[in-house]
């Protein structure tokens, strides 16, 4: 008797316990955001979020329709203009999938740790999404723009920006848990990638219903932004952009050029790009060592240079050399002189060598930065020229 | 008495009927005797969490003996941070 | 009333449990914390403070082989002494048990269940509990060590995912902290690690002593140790000082970053059953060392009984611990004296205790 009872029970609590119906969310009443952005205006904040429409995305026949919507509310506060719009989206918002973060200008200028804390404190966002901010541009216009070959805008911002950090050095993703460590870094400042809107005026052939083969508007990436602390004070030129993430070690490979002797350009394929920073002290003073070793190839050759002369490969490495150096340069210098604050990292490479010397000097880290001297070293390679050695245009006139 | 008292109530009184008659049948006075006592702590103690009442947390009984310890160990933490 | 017995390898594994315990959730964040980028040099250093402890601690058992510390207390110093002396570890056990609870449901009500009031999510792990005191220490011996393979697996994994992403820069500056942050961080890493091991002296009457049976232990406590400092240089490794110290649960934020070729993603989910694994097994040994310390206190027959009043009590004081989680990060500095005057202060002074009885014995 004792037996059934006890199974009887063990049963119902097993069928109560263990079917985790408690705080259960049914699929189809999600609203999977794929996409948040943030602006800001007198006092309030405007939150858009771009929510994915399943159906669209599927690719079933039958309303033609966008693959996402895009919902936005006013609120004093973030937490609270998450929670208003279930005033206007039919299913709760579920942030587990967002891809990027697009946050406006005003927002960046009053500061970005406050705006983060928000989505990091929720259990249920991951940091493994992109942040950018949006330049020239409402960031809740970014949202709006429908891209060509990846249905949801947000995944196809998170893409090309994965892609280009990849394989073009102006652009540098950065998630959020990396801006969080960077502001947390000691001495260190933060920098974003910008995003903007590129109008687009050529008058294509529009297809029967509307759809464009090149569309009018479209989004690129333009420029890093830089911080202090966490409030935006302005942006890096797309060669300073190029210095910070060669300095950064954040260069895979990219695209560049020299001139030639004769005025035309030698295209650059670079494969791989390594740069490590160290610090020595002169004189008490800390003095940063940035070794830069970059392997490329020849990508294109439009001058006449015979390039089968080793000598002459000689020199176009050292042209490399002195052109990345200038480029990190002109980098450094233009951080120091316009923004004073430490966006490379230099104070941290410092703390590492000389402890003791950084607690010193970091209280009063950005008066001393724009007088730090940095010394640069680049070893560049040209390994291979290609599937053809000459230009066709040096045959040419050869034969 | 609200619900959730008569609950725990009436839990703790099948959990006695399960397990009392067994002991009492041995003849085990004892043990019969802190069962019942403990039960009435755990059905008490059981009943202000589920009614969530703000109790001093068990806690306060370590934090009290060790505070002078605590507060030494705070100092020189404090004073060597700077 | 014990009439379990445990293998020597049981014995092991259920100090491996032990040692990583309710650590994998926050021990990294604490030392972290402290020590900065030396955290692991702190988990080192908690191993050699801890280690010599947990040696001790089996050596205190041996001078009473049978019997447990609330028995020897009352052999020791009489009735009235020993009596308070068992309450206060009594209560330690109790309180501990709670504790845990609290923590692991924390965890779980914040980074999973975040809807589920913690109440519910305590009932159902003090169901487990009671059944398995109910059921003896030889069944929770013998569960630990069917759950041991799956635990090492999913910690290895851990590993195995995580080191991609490992970058040693985050180590430095190594030393940078400077000592006495590093000892700091020490404290934590030793005393929630080894001290609370000292549960181990309601159990050990119970093992099967062979030859090795000291040195399966000192292993156990060892690779334990390992554990440990692994996993909080893995999170130092994977997510560097300064997010270690500012999440709640550090190595669940690492553990997020798991990302195998864009395909083997967001799974830090199934490593919380790791999480959960060990704090479990440390909460049902504390649990039933209350049990039967109390039953060995009031000197009754068996200790089944109270389990289900005790599972009650739980419920209440897990709840009643704290009314948030803010509060860890207060209490935890009072803990250390806690583990450590159960661990080293109480045993020594019953040790020298027995030293002056058995010389005035011998004078007699």
């Amino acid at each position: 008797m004792k037996r059934i009872t006890g199974g009887i029970l063990a049963a119902v609590m097993i069928l109560v316990l263990l079917t985790g119906c408690w705080s259960r969310r049914e699929l189809n009443e999600l609203g999977i955001v794929s996409g948040i952005a943030i602006d800001k205006s007198d006092d309030q904040y405007h939150l858009s979020v771009q929510v994915v429409i399943p159906d669209q995305v599927n690719g079933r026949m039958g309303k033609q329709d966008t693959p996402v919507a895009v919902y936005k509310t006013v609120a004093p506060t973030l937490f609270e203009a998450f929670r208003k719009l279930t005033e206007t989206s039919p299913r709760k918002i579920y942030t587990a999938h967002i891809r990027t973060l697009v946050l406006s200008e005003e927002v960046a200028r009053d500061g970005i740790a406050k705006v983060i804390d928000i989505l990091v404190r929720n259990p249920e966002t991951r940091p493994d999404y992109y942040v950018l901010i949006a330049r020239d541009v409402s960031a809740e216009n970014i949202l709006k723009v429908l891209t060509p070959l990846e249905k949801i805008p947000a995944e196809a911002l998170f893409y090309s920006l994965d892609t280009s950090n990849k394989v073009w050095a102006p652009v540098a993703a950065v998630t959020v848990d990396t801006l969080i460590d960077q502001l947390m870094t000691t001495g260190m400042s933060p920098v974003l990638p910008g995003i903007s809107l590129l109008e687009n005026d050529s008058r294509d052939t529009k297809s029967e219903d509307m759809r464009h083969i090149d569309h009018p508007v479209k989004l690129g990436y333009s420029g890093m932004a830089v911080f202090r602390n966490d409030k935006l004070i302005g942006w890096m030129t797309k060669d300073e952009g190029k210095g910070y993430n060669y300095i950064r070690n954040t260069v895979s490979s990219t695209a560049g050029h020299l001139k030639c002797p004769d005025g035309k350009y030698i295209s650059l394929e670079i494969i791989r790009s390594h740069t490590e920073m160290k610090s020595r002290l002169e004189a008490g003073k800390p003095v940063i060592e940035i070794s830069a070793k970059v392997e490329s190839n020849i990508g294109e050759l439009e001058c006449s240079l015979n390039i089968n002369d080793p000598m002459v490969l000689e020199q176009l490495q050292a042209a490399g050399e002195q052109d990345l150096e200038n480029l990190m340069r002109q980098s450094v210098e233009a951080v120091q002189r316009r923004y004073k604050v430490d966006v490379f990292g230099f104070g941290q490479v410092i703390y590492n060598a000389y402890p003791k010397l950084w607690k010193k000097l970091e209280p009063q880290w950005n008066d001393e930065f724009p007088h730090l001297k940095v010394v640069y070293k680049v070893d560049a390679h040209i390994r291979n020229t290609g599937m053809i050695t000459n230009s066709i245009e040096r045959r040419m006139k050869e034969k | 008495m609200t619900l959730t008292t008569i609950v725990v109530g009436f839990c703790s009184l099948a959990i006695a009927a399960f397990e009392l008659p067994p002991l009492i049948k041995k003849g085990w006075a004892r043990e019969a005797l802190i069962f019942i006592v403990m039960l009435v702590a755990g059905a008490i103690v059981s009943i202000v969490a589920l009614k969530e009442i703000q109790t001093p947390s068990p806690m306060r009984v370590p934090e009290l003996i060790y505070k002078p310890l605590y507060q030494w160990m705070q100092h020189i933490l404090q004073v060597k941070d700077d | 009333m014990e009439n379990g017995r445990i293998s020597s390898r049981q014995l092991a594994v259920l100090v491996i449990y032990f040692i990583i315990g309710d650590m994998l959730l926050i021990l990294p964040s604490l030392t972290i914390s402290a020590a900065k980028q030396d955290g692991w040099i702190s988990g080192g250093m908690g191993l050699l403070i801890g280690w010599p402890i947990a040696w001790f601690l089996y050596r205190f058992s041996r001078l009473f082989p049978k019997l447990t510390i609330i028995q020897y207390n009352r052999r020791l110093l009489g009735r009235w002494v020993g009596g308070l002396i068992s309450l206060f570890y009594l209560y330690y056990y109790l309180v501990t048990t709670a504790m845990l609870l609290r923590e692991a449901g924390d965890f779980l009500t914040t980074q999973i269940f975040t809807e589920t009031p913690i109440n519910a999510i305590h009932f159902m792990m003090i169901v487990t509990l009671v059944w398995g005191t109910k059921s003896g220490l030889e069944a929770i011996a013998r569960s630990g060590e069917t759950f041991f393979p799956l635990y090492i697996f999913l910690f290895l994994a851990l590993f195995v995912l995580l080191l991609p992403q490992a970058e040693l820069s985050r180590l430095q500056p190594v030393m940078g902290e400077g000592l006495r942050a590093i000892t700091h961080g020490s404290l934590y890493s030793s005393t929630f690690t080894f001290c609370e091991l000292n549960t181990v002296l309601m159990f050990l009457p119970y093992v099967v002593t062979s030859k090795t049976t000291e040195r399966d232990y000192l292993i156990g406590v060892f690779l334990g140790g390992m554990a440990i400092c692994s996993i909080i240089l893995l999170t130092l490794l994977v997510i560097g000082p300064n997010l270690a110290s500012s999440y709640l649960y550090a190595t669940y934020a690492a553990a997020q970053k798991i990302n195998v070729g864009n395909f083997l993603q967001r799974v830090e989910a199934i490593l919380a059953i790791n999480w959960i694994l060990s704090t479990f097994f440390k909460t049902i040994l504390d649990f039933y060392a209350f049990l039967l310390g109390t039953a060995q206190l009031f000197k009754l027959r068996d200790y089944r009984p109270l389990s289900i009043p005790g599972g009650m009590l739980l419920f209440g004081l897990a709840f009643a611990i704290t009314t948030n989680t803010v509060y860890f990060d207060y209490i935890v500095d009072y803990y250390i004296f806690w583990d450590f005057t159960c661990a080293f202060v109480l045993p020594l002074m019953l040790y020298m205790v027995y030293k002056f009885r058995s010389q005035t014995m011998l004078s007699k």
